[in-house]
């Protein structure tokens, strides 16, 4: 395309004469490309670095949980035909004592540190491997753990007393969910160590690798067998087999809805940055209409105009792109920094692809003169006639002609005068309302998740009914737990629940293996739970089950009325499954009879839950009562697997969702800003059309004051449609959200709970908007002479 | 001053086959909300090669529209216009923009001129627009053609920093930078002083000595008194066409 250089130098002249309107452009364009960019460039970064970071600790194919075995029987299980890599570790739950708190505590430990092959610890800070005696803290759990180098960890495990270990340093296991997460403090301890606090010196996990279709669920499954049918041959006895997603790091899909989400706001951004750039190129080109006339009366032809006006806009987009690329990729990886921080991994290489840097910089360019060449070839297609006469053309404004029955009214006239104009041009008056109720929409639609999402989690934590959960593994009877903990200070109900590890007896290809079965109280249904399908636990009920919806979503074969083979233990029993009920953060669960369950479970590994209410219902009677009751059970040597108050679950969560809160309102501003420019500058060009007007009103007597009044009126009008359409849009909006929110994090969709303060926040914010988009077009109305205005007519 | 020998001719009702502009049965219509108002109303008018020929009426007369439609900025709604051989109402917009681009010379009211290009850039846009003047010529033809008005020394000026009088000579060699066969100038010296005006005719007269075909819409009696022939419009027909010899 060939462009003459008087064409460019009119160009480069005309915006530099344009100046704020044609830095408005810019900015408009700069906008959206930078929201796009900097979540593009975030999801190509982490969808790079997530499993390149998960395939370099070499996870598991599979996990076989075990009682105690020999280091000999790993060398064993490194024979067996498909086993390509073996390793073997060890897993002890205990509490800490840091002040007055009691934490979780998880240890492990690993067969050779020094000889990793499969789930590889990579060392953080300090102490490697771990000297006896000592403890490296995930590094993730320094946070939750609150200790630094140096300092001592407390930690008890079962009744026994509590040993101190010294933190010595950091270590990264990326096959954990983030300790923060979790509210658990995870360290690495020495085999010495381990056994000085276990007991024995044995492993209770094999970790193997296939040695080859290392994404074959149905492979891996049968090789995990024939390792765990080898272990039990060597008489130790096989807890469960775990097969993990192939490949998959265990926030992999939760990341991906996230950025999908993201995805989904940078889109919009973009979206109303493409509307603002039709809005404003149709008022750079009002502007330019005489000029256009002109041009095709010395001989310009239709092509030679666009080409002179697309040139503008190729201008206009690369000035903008020369802003919002950069911009976006410094914040999109600091973004997705961030995000991996989040979940616990580093992003080794930051680098953007540069398919994707090119399609950025070709979306730059190639969006705004998409979204600008329908007012360009409208502009360039006016007759000459058109272009030169006194009235604008229909090609640039389409007005509305009902105006009368507005100024007719008695009241406010210039208010109402101001309202009318605000809906002459009725395609840019639309386009403007669409842009700031999107805007407006993705912010209450944010707002309202956030508070859905603490709303959904505090009203199911509350109807738990509990506020402390302890879990005790040895075979107490619960009758004496019972005891124990009543008589603790700031207790008031204790109830008890057995819980076991069970797995499907006949696993189907890519189903999970095993699952929490617990005992529930029939027949009313608990308060938590919402019953889906089917029915709850009934009181003459035998070996019936309820599986949570979790549950449900990893077994989708099974429904209502089916029988379940379960294997507790080694014991395999057929139940009913009678119904399905919905649960908030909980992970797959079956319910069963109490009894029926404790029979089950007699005599096999299982843990008794037990659901503490305390008197006072505050996070500070909760740590204090956990402490006391920690103590008291020490004392009568009742062995704590766990203890948490569920307050902090809910803190740790709720913490975690204000952050991703965060950024989408972020998003969300980034389009209100582009619905604000949108209406500065609509009214700018409606001062600018309307020039002649004012001239005459200032002819007949307007005083500045009540032309400020008329386009502060108009711009009201536009801002209080914009706020009334963003209220309309956002309940779909946050229905969505809520929806796609809340299966990632919760694996159920958000009760719908909308934020009181958010309609009237962003009601004040779009008539701060109106004011400061209206004031300076106002206050240019207010200065145009009326003798200029009238002669240049 | 020219001695005037006044020639009453009848308005045209033929086309004579000579005449450079051929128009007969010109309408214009233009919507008035319910109604339609009639800009020109079955309007014949020929202009030959050479001719200059003054436009007047008073407002509303329908001298743009006539204007406009033998520019072809305009179409008319009923009745045919050729210029040459070509006929203009059967073009499309593109094709009238480029026949225009190549045979007419407007000079408007206002000037304008583009605001943002000097003066030279002004004349070089439109010969870059319709491609006639070989590149390399162009800008030695603008200069020459800012000379013959008198504006090399502003050349590189932008408009703003010109007089009234100066942006109409100026747009008077935009008008001829591609050399065109026709000039035609819509009140040019509306915007001007007495004195300004009478140089801007003077120049228009100069510039079309060699042959070209001038059309002039004015309300200037002393314009009109310099042309050739004088056309008289009201209520969009031509009440009178009278020719003279030209000073």
């Amino acid at each position: 395309m060939s462009i003459p250089k008087r064409v460019v130098r009119k160009v480069g002249a005309d915006l530099w004469n344009a100046g704020g309107r044609a830095g408005l452009v810019v900015v408009a364009m700069a906008t959206g490309l930078f929201g796009v960019t900097s979540i593009a460039v975030t999801n190509a970064v982490l969808t790079r670095e997530l499993p390149h970071s998960f395939d370099a600790i070499a996870p598991a194919s599979a996990v076989i949980r075990t009682e105690p075995l020999p280091d000999s029987i790993l060398a064993r299980v490194a024979t067996i035909p498909g086993v390509g890599a073996v390793d073997g570790g060890r897993v002890l739950a205990g509490r800490a004592e840091i002040g007055e708190e009691r934490k979780p505590v998880v240890l492990f430990t690993v067969a050779d540190y020094g000889r990793m092959t499969v789930n590889v610890l990579r060392p953080a800070a300090g102490a490697w491997p771990p000297p006896r005696g000592t403890v490296l803290l995930e590094r993730a759990a320094v946070r939750v753990a609150g200790l630094q180098t140096g300092a001592p960890l407390s930690m008890a495990t079962g009744s026994g007393p509590a040993t101190s270990l010294a933190v010595v340093g950091t270590v990264h296991d990326f096959s954990l969910a983030p300790a923060w997460q979790e509210g658990v403090i995870y360290g690495y301890v020495a085999r010495e160590t381990m056994a000085r606090l276990a007991g024995d010196n044995g492993l209770t996990s094999v970790r193997i690798i296939v040695a080859e279709r290392r994404t074959d669920v149905p492979y891996i499954r049968e090789v995990a067998q024939r390792v765990a049918v080898a272990i039990e041959r060597s008489g130790v006895r096989v807890r469960d087999v775990q097969i993990p997603p192939p490949g998959e790091h265990p926030h992999q899909s939760q990341m991906n809805a996230l950025l999908g989400i993201q995805q989904v706001f940078g889109l919009v951004a973009l979206l109303l940055s493409g509307a603002l750039i039709v809005v404003l190129t149709t008022a750079m080109l009002v502007q330019h209409r005489r000029q256009i006339g002109t041009m095709k009366a010395v001989g310009a032809s239709r092509g030679a105009l666009v080409k002179m006006y697309l040139l503008w806009v190729h201008v206009l987009a690369g000035c903008a792109a020369l802003i919002a690329l950069p911009a976006g990729v410094i914040a999109g990886r600091a973004y997705a920094r961030f995000i991996a921080e989040m979940l616990n991994f580093d992003v080794v290489n930051d680098a953007v692809p540069a398919l994707l840097v090119v399609s950025l910089i070709a979306l730059g360019g190639l969006l705004p003169v998409a979204v600008a060449m329908r007012p360009i070839f409208r502009a360039a297609a006016m007759t000459t006639r058109e272009a030169l006469g006194e009235a604008m053309p229909n090609a640039l404004v389409r007005t509305r002609g009902r105006r009368s029955s507005l100024l007719d009214t008695r009241a406010g006239r210039l208010t109402l005068l101001g309202a009318g104009n605000a809906v002459r041009v009725r395609g840019r008056f639309a386009l403007v309302v669409a842009t700031l109720a999107l805007g407006g929409a993705l912010f209450l639609a944010a707002v309202n998740m956030g508070r859905s999402f603490q709303g959904t989690v505090a009203v199911n934590v509350a109807r738990l009914g509990y506020d402390i959960a302890l879990d005790i593994a040895a075979e107490t009877p619960p009758g004496s737990i019972e005891t124990a903990v009543l008589s603790v200070p700031g207790v008031s109900r204790v109830e008890t629940a057995v819980r076991a590890r069970a797995a499907l007896a006949n696993v189907a290809d890519n189903e999970a293996n095993a699952f929490v079965i617990s005992s529930a109280a029939a027949p009313s249904l608990p308060p938590n739970l919402t019953r889906l399908e089917g029915r709850w636990l009934a009181a003459a009920d035998g070996r019936v089950v309820v599986a949570n919806h979790i549950w449900l979503r990893e077994h989708p074969r099974y429904a209502v009325g089916d029988s379940i083979d379960l294997l507790i233990g080694t014991v395999s029993s057929r139940w009913l499954l009678a119904g399905i009920v919905r649960e908030v953060m909980t992970p797959a669960r079956l319910y069963a009879p109490n009894e029926v369950l404790e029979r089950a479970t007699r005599g096999r590994e299982r843990t008794t839950q037990v659901h503490i209410v305390t008197t006072d219902h505050n996070a500070a009677a909760e740590k204090r009562v956990i402490a006391a009751i920690d103590r008291r059970l020490a004392d009568d040597r009742i062995a704590i697997a766990g203890m948490s108050g569920l307050r902090d679950t809910q803190q740790h969560r709720s913490d975690h969702v204000l952050v991703i809160v965060s950024s989408l309102l972020a998003a969300a501003a980034i389009s209100l800003l582009v619905g604000g420019l949108g209406l500065a500058t609509m009214l700018s060009v409606s001062v600018f059309e309307r020039s002649q007007e004012i001239g005459v009103m200032r002819a007949v007597g307007a005083t500045r004051w009540q032309l400020i009044l008329l386009v502060v009126a108009e711009g009201g009008c536009v801002a209080l449609a914009g706020w009334l359409g963003s209220i309309a849009v956002s309940l779909p909006a946050t229905y969505l959200l809520n929806n796609a929110f809340g299966r990632m994090m919760l694996g159920t969709p958000l009760d719908l709970y909308l934020s009181a303060g958010a309609i009237p926040a962003l009601g004040a914010v779009a008539a701060t908007v109106a004011l400061f988009a209206s004031g300076l077009p106002a206050w240019r109305a207010s200065r145009l002479e009326p003798r200029a205005l009238l002669v240049a007519a | 001053m020219t001695a005037l020998s006044h020639i009453d001719r009848p308005p045209a009702s033929a086309s004579p086959a000579t005449s450079l502009i051929r128009a007969s049965g010109l309408s214009r219509l233009f919507p008035l909300g319910e109604r339609q108002f009639a800009a020109l109303s079955d309007l014949s008018i020929s202009i030959d090669a050479g001719e200059s020929v003054a436009i007047v009426g008073r407002s509303g007369s329908g001298k743009s529209t006539l204007l406009n439609l033998i520019t072809g900025i305009d179409r008319p709604t009923r009745g045919m216009i050729h210029v040459g051989d070509t006929a203009l109402h059967e073009l499309s917009e593109n094709a009238l923009t480029a026949w225009r681009g190549r045979s007419v010379g407007i000079v408007f009211q206002f000037f304008q001129l583009l605001p943002t290009l000097s003066v030279l850039d002004n004349v070089l846009l439109a010969m870059d627009f319709v491609g006639v003047v070989p590149v390399k010529q162009r800008s030695e033809r603008a200069m020459h053609l800012l000379e013959r008005v008198g504006l090399e020394q502003h050349a590189t000026k932008l408009p703003s920093g010109l007089s009234g009088g100066e942006l109409q000579r100026a747009a008077v060699a935009r008008a001829l930078a591609n050399d065109p066969p026709i000039l035609v100038a819509d009140e040019p010296t509306g915007n001007l002083d007495s004195k300004t005006g009478e140089i801007i005719v003077d120049l228009l007269l100069e510039m079309v000595a060699g042959g070209r075909t001038l059309i002039v819409v004015t309300h200037d009696v002393a314009i009109s008194a310099q042309l050739s022939r004088v056309v008289t419009l009201a209520d969009g027909a031509i009440v009178s066409d009278i020719a003279r010899a030209a000073r």
